[in-house]
């Protein structure tokens, strides 16, 4: 179980530790600046923070000591952009790395790899944790990469990273607006697999166009990784074989909408989200902060609020700030607002961290040594 | 040994010219204090005293960067040859390297929230930084205001 949480926050990098039965803050770094993604490597127990300068862009930093000291190290930089075609061949998208924002450590049996997914659409590779990274331009150069398009930002974002624990050569990696890509040659070609999903916002005959669906946030259950979970735009998608397709779940109270998502790690059937009106709204369904969890597929949902402010609430939880520990007992989430909440009972109940922090991005519990 | 912020701290007396460990580097100068904003803007007689005080090499162009920089990457104020923006940036970044991914993008054009000014002029060309730097051109390197 793990007693540790890194909190990625508009505003600095917050290490949240358990003692004696409560969560409270501990080391904290890059006050005043901007942690868009950060990552704990279980391999080696280095800790990744992304950071957004905004004038003077995107920097990354590894702490060896559990966030105690930190070095710069390298930073996803896209190579030279060829000679700019105009007309239907012009790229749509910047050859600039504009956010890092999202991490992934490579499999055990691959040492020094890191996958890092940025805005607008770059997936980055590094095999010297983190020191030089190089474009991954099997997917850059994919033909139907130019048809991505922004969600919730000016430029596509590639957003959730999943390496196959049965294959490490095998990842799904998933785009706000692009779908979901298979690899399975860890990298060097590409597939996508969002069949079944839907997008309303999109003219009736492309709806089920798999090139430009926007799923939120996607996660693979650890011990069942053919069983996947998506936080979509439309609402809710299920896969039970691996992204060859999808099914959409019509119904989840109080709402389908949000952008995180969680699996059980042991019980695919099991998964937790954060539910806010669609979608232009963007708040909690009648100002209640809830948590909504599903334990038999997706067939019926929880709302579990057990600790949650349920007045006058207005927190919203972004893709990457809900994580569930690697025992699937332990939950955390964290909202704009500056909340953070923390479950030791799967959701049932849960303990306010803190209410005062500047707006998470990102929420992960670190791996237990 | 910080010697940014010993040029800094020192602004309102004499720079401390002792406690330079940067050979290649010319004399701490009075650097503007924050950006361009208010009172603290560009001092173009200070610079020009300490270089004639110094007795800097006149072909050079004189180069500072933000205060604001400095707390990510030391940038102290320094000279460099060259007929552009280009070509004194260049010279900056192959003694300071780390420096240049905070001041350029991927493409090697000027970042979208920063901003050049060469004897108090905007640089116009942004992506290929072409615009002409006098021999003893001063070039500020700043925040703009658009990156808040």
């Amino acid at each position: 179980m793990s007693d540790r949480i890194v909190v990625a926050t508009r505003k600095g990098l917050f290490v949240v530790e358990r003692g004696a039965g409560t969560w409270a803050i501990g080391a904290t770094a890059f006050l005043g600046d901007n942690v868009s993604a950060s990552l704990s490597d279980p391999r080696d127990g280095a800790l990744y923070a992304a950071l957004d300068h905004d004038h003077f862009g995107g920097k990354m930093h590894r702490s060896e000591d559990g966030g105690a000291t930190w070095a710069e190290i390298g930073f996803p930089t896209y190579p030279e952009q060829p000679e700019c075609a105009e007309g239907d061949e012009k790229d749509p998208h910047p050859w600039k790395v504009t956010n890092a924002f999202c991490m992934a450590a490579g499999a055990a049996d691959q040492p020094g790899l890191i996958w890092c997914g940025t805005i607008p659409g770059g997936l980055f590779k590094s095999t010297d944790r983190g020191d030089s990274w190089e474009l991954v331009r099997s997917l850059w150069e994919h033909p139907d990469r130019r048809q991505w398009f922004g969600g919730g930002t000016e430029l596509p974002a590639i957003h959730s990273i999943a390496i196959d624990p049965r294959d490490s050569a095998r990842m799904l990696v998933s785009v706000s607006c692009g779908g979901v890509w298979e690899s399975c040659d860890t990298g060097a070609t590409w597939n996508v697999r969002a069949t079944g999903m839907r997008a309303d916002y999109m003219p009736p005959d492309r709806a089920y166009d798999p090139v430009i669906q926007d799923p939120h946030c996607v996660v693979m259950c650890a011990s069942a990784p053919d069983a996947l979970w998506c936080q979509h735009h439309n609402g809710i998608f299920r896969s039970t074989d691996g992204a060859q397709s999808w099914v959409e779940i019509p119904e989840a109270n109080p709402s389908v909408f949000g952008f995180a998502v969680a699996v059980h790690p042991h019980d695919p059937e099991t998964a937790w989200f954060v539910p806010a009106i669609k979608d232009e709204k963007r708040i909690p369904v009648d100002g209640k902060v809830v948590v909504g969890r599903t334990r038999d597929g997706g067939q019926s949902f929880e709302i579990l609020r057990a600790g949650l402010p349920q007045e006058h609430a207005y927190d919203i939880t972004f893709r990457h700030a809900l994580d569930v520990d690697s025992t699937g007992t332990r939950l955390a989430f964290g909202s704009t607002t500056g909340s953070l909440y923390v479950s030791e009972d799967q959701g049932d109940s849960w303990m306010t961290v803190s209410e005062h922090l500047p707006p998470v991005y990102s929420v992960h519990f670190v791996p237990a040594s | 040994m910080d010697t940014t912020r010993t040029a800094i701290e020192d602004a309102d007396g004499d720079a401390c010219i002792a406690d330079r460990d940067l050979p290649r580097a010319p004399p701490p100068l009075f650097i503007a204090e924050g950006d361009l904003r208010g009172q603290g803007g560009l001092r173009r007689g200070n610079v020009r005293d300490q270089r004639a005080r110094f007795g800097r090499l006149s072909a050079m162009a004189n180069v500072v960067f933000t205060q604001n920089l400095q707390r990510h990457v030391a940038c102290p104020p320094t000279s460099a040859e060259g007929a552009t923006v280009r070509e004194v940036l260049d010279g900056v970044f192959r003694e300071n390297p780390r420096a240049r991914a905070y001041v350029l993008d991927d493409q090697g054009e000027l970042r979208v929230h920063m901003v050049i000014f060469v004897d108090g002029m905007q640089v116009r060309d942004r992506a290929g930084l072409s615009d002409p730097v006098p021999p003893d051109g001063e070039v500020y390197v700043m925040q703009a205001l658009s990156g808040g």
